[in-house]
């Protein structure tokens, strides 16, 4: 047997090196605590083996080496239910308490039952014990793998870890009693095996960030976003999701931001945690892992998934699908708000979320908004000022939203206040910015508009549904208009420059 | 050539790991002889069945990620640039059941045979109007502008989103067309 003993020790140091990288690397403070247990666990059980085998023998070792077996394997389903799936069915976290709270009774019976350590699997208590800790485990992996695709692959080495457990322990002590070859009851050869499997799902699932250990009290100042919900914003581009998320976070809500780019979070919102998804294909359940640990952490607060097309185009539709319906679950069960976008969804991916029963809002997108309300004032011009305005703020026009409306306010009031006043014509200069502050009160009526506005579709671009009959007008009434027009003197835009490029900023 | 021979050997050697580990587990267990004959072919059938499957998984070069489990097609015109890493991103139709991250593809001509392996090392979506310059010369395009061209005569929108996958090669040996 001193080779086996050599494999116990070469093991147990596997242990704490997989323990240390753990604890160091891994975010979800949950995970992190119940591995540490367990391997500190089997990291005991198997010290206390060898050293009751080689050290001095005396009932203290004896009643440790049985304390840390039964320990050990107690741990074992703690860490498997602390796995974020579908949140944390409270049944689970008493039966982790009332398998730790055995361990004790178990270790007092054990010398007065008459029970030794070497026929710890055979004997029908401890035995039971021992084996029901690693099934339960076993059970709660197998449910993991059957209940979806979104952590199968996680649940898989979930398995394989236990599996290896069954087999080194109760299966090995079995076969040795089978051939009358001397128990090894209290170790498990399969302990490194089985914490780096363990160690793979942790970092599978382990958050893109830290979120403070302090658990806050749920928010319950009344929000704008109804809690407990799941909201889809059906847009092209994300950008309601990120101006209505951060309308939230200024009212004190915590807001976690799950985006393909990670942006650094604005400093005057300090409750905003934004984290990158890393191109992965672990990125659905490592978001999963992320959302669980914030929201465990800030119940009732408001996630922003900006980056669900990504997780599709990463994890596979199916995977990003089961982690829409969890988020909801655990949304509910934490009290708190989860927001989707629809960009860069295929229209058969839109439909499947639609299954899901959340709550759907259709929403313009803030740059035809802009360029409508513009066009109105500028005519044909609206295209080319607002290309201007984007190069302007050295961006991309497709990227504008609501947030930039003050911005395209002074800009329109300066750049074209300037052109009006360099025709010298005070008439002209007044009439012009009568017209620029209506076309401003316009822009800010509109960046004011709530979700409940938006969702009623009236939108600056569109047309109303009935036209008034009074408000007609009649070809020949347009025609003797434009005539009028040309005779005092307004000059057609395609006889001069853009204004795009007239327009010069000063700053 | 050499890296073949270094795969090659690899796996020899972990088939002789398999073996030696199947010899030491006969001798550890030599009591099992006393089981009879058929437990003996039992126990031992199914053991060796799942020695025999990892080595055929070793041989094949399925391991350590897996079989592929789809295929990018590629021009005859883009082969040799794939082959020499020149192009490095691929444009699919979201219709197409892209790729994921990590996986393993073949790559193949278009309509025609297998010429190597790609894994897989990012996946993203893109409206076609939002490619930048950098990811249409790794797609194998002359600039932005080029590639919108070629997209307007498949028929792509600017306003369509397109999966992005980013691979790189897979086992160097396999870098050589066998076909042309």
């Amino acid at each position: 047997m001193e080779t086996y003993d050599i494999l116990i020790a070469v093991g147990a140091a596997v242990d704490v090196a997989l323990l240390a990288l753990v604890v160091l690397r891994v975010h979800a403070s949950l995970i992190r605590t119940r591995y540490a247990a367990a391997a500190a666990g089997f990291i005991l059980m198997n010290l206390s083996y060898v050293g009751l085998l080689r050290g001095p023998p005396g009932p203290a070792m004896e009643t440790l080496a049985v304390f840390s077996t039964l320990l050990a394997h107690a741990l074992v389903p703690a860490f498997v239910f602390s796995l974020p799936v579908g949140g944390r069915p409270r049944g689970l976290g008493s039966i982790s308490l009332i398998l730790l709270a055995v361990v004790p009774l178990l270790t007092v019976l054990v010398p007065l039952g008459g029970w030794s350590l070497q026929t710890a699997y055979l004997s029908v208590p401890v035995g039971v014990f021992l084996i029901l800790c690693l099934v339960l485990a076993l059970a709660r992996a197998v449910q993991f793998m059957i209940s979806g695709p979104l952590l199968s692959s996680e649940a898989y080495w979930v398995v394989a870890g236990i599996v290896a457990l069954l087999n080194a322990g109760p299966g090995y002590a079995y076969e040795l009693q089978v051939f009358g070859f001397p128990s090894t009851g209290g170790s498990n050869l399969a302990t490194p095996i089985a914490l780096a499997t363990f160690a793979v799902v942790a970092f599978r699932t382990n958050p893109y960030i830290t979120i403070s250990r302090w658990r806050r009290p749920l928010w319950h100042r009344p929000p704008s976003l109804s809690n407990g919900s799941a909201i889809v914003f059906e847009e092209a581009r994300p950008k309601y999701i990120g101006t209505i998320a951060r309308q939230e976070a200024r009212l004190g809500r915590p807001l976690l931001v799950l985006d393909r780019e990670r942006r650094e979070p604005a400093p005057s919102l300090p409750g905003v945690a934004e984290a990158g998804i890393v191109p992965a294909r672990s990125a659905a359940a490592r978001v999963f892992g992320t959302a669980s640990e914030f929201l465990a952490r800030r119940p009732g607060g408001l996630m922003a998934v900006k980056g669900l097309a990504a997780v599709a185009a990463l994890s596979g539709w199916p995977r990003a699908l089961q982690l829409v319906w969890l988020l909801q679950r655990i949304c509910r069960q934490y009290s708190s708000t989860l927001l989707l976008t629809t960009s860069h969804l295929g229209s058969a991916e839109k439909e499947d979320l639609k299954a899901l029963g959340v709550l759907w809002l259709p929403l313009p997108d803030p740059v035809e908004e802009i360029e409508a309300m513009l066009s109105h004032t500028f005519g044909s011009e609206a295209d080319s000022l607002l290309d201007a305005f984007a190069r302007f703020r050295e961006r991309a026009k497709t990227q504008i939203t609501t947030d930039d409306i003050p911005a395209l306010a002074a800009f329109l009031l300066e750049t074209v206040g300037q052109l009006s006043a360099a025709a010298g014509d005070a008439d002209v200069t007044e009439a012009v910015r009568f017209q620029l502050e209506a076309l401003v009160a316009r822009l800010r009526d509109f960046q004011a508009l709530t979700l409940k506005d938006l969702s009623n579709k009236e939108w600056p671009s569109r047309p109303p549904a009935v036209a008034h009959r009074g408000l007609l007008v009649k070809a020949a009434e347009f025609v003797q208009a434009k005539n009028e027009e040309v005779a005092v003197g307004v000059e057609g835009p395609t006889r001069r420059a853009p204004i795009s490029d007239r327009a010069r900023p000063t700053t | 050539m050499a890296t073949r021979i270094v795969a090659a050997l690899v796996r020899s050697l972990l088939l002789f790991l398999f073996s030696v580990a199947l010899v030491v587990g006969f001798n550890y267990h030599s009591t099992f002889y006393s089981l009879g004959l058929g437990p003996l072919l039992l126990g031992g059938g199914l053991l060796t069945s799942g020695v025999i499957l990892a080595g055929r998984y070793i041989l094949a070069g399925e391991l350590p990620r897996g079989r592929p489990k789809s295929a990018l097609s590629f021009s005859s015109e883009e082969v040799p640039r794939v082959l020499s890493g020149a192009i490095t991103l691929a444009f699919l139709p979201l219709d197409s059941d892209p790729p994921q991250a990590g996986d393993v593809v073949l790559a193949r001509y278009e309509g025609g045979p297998e010429f190597g392996r790609l894994l897989t090392l990012d996946a993203d979506r893109r409206f076609v109007r939002d490619i930048t310059e950098d990811e249409a010369l790794k797609g194998g395009y002359p600039s932005a502008m080029a590639l919108r061209d070629a997209f307007s005569r498949k028929r792509w929108h600017l306003d369509d989103v397109v999966a992005l996958v980013e691979f790189r090669g897979l086992g160097v040996s396999k870098w050589k067309p066998t076909t042309s």
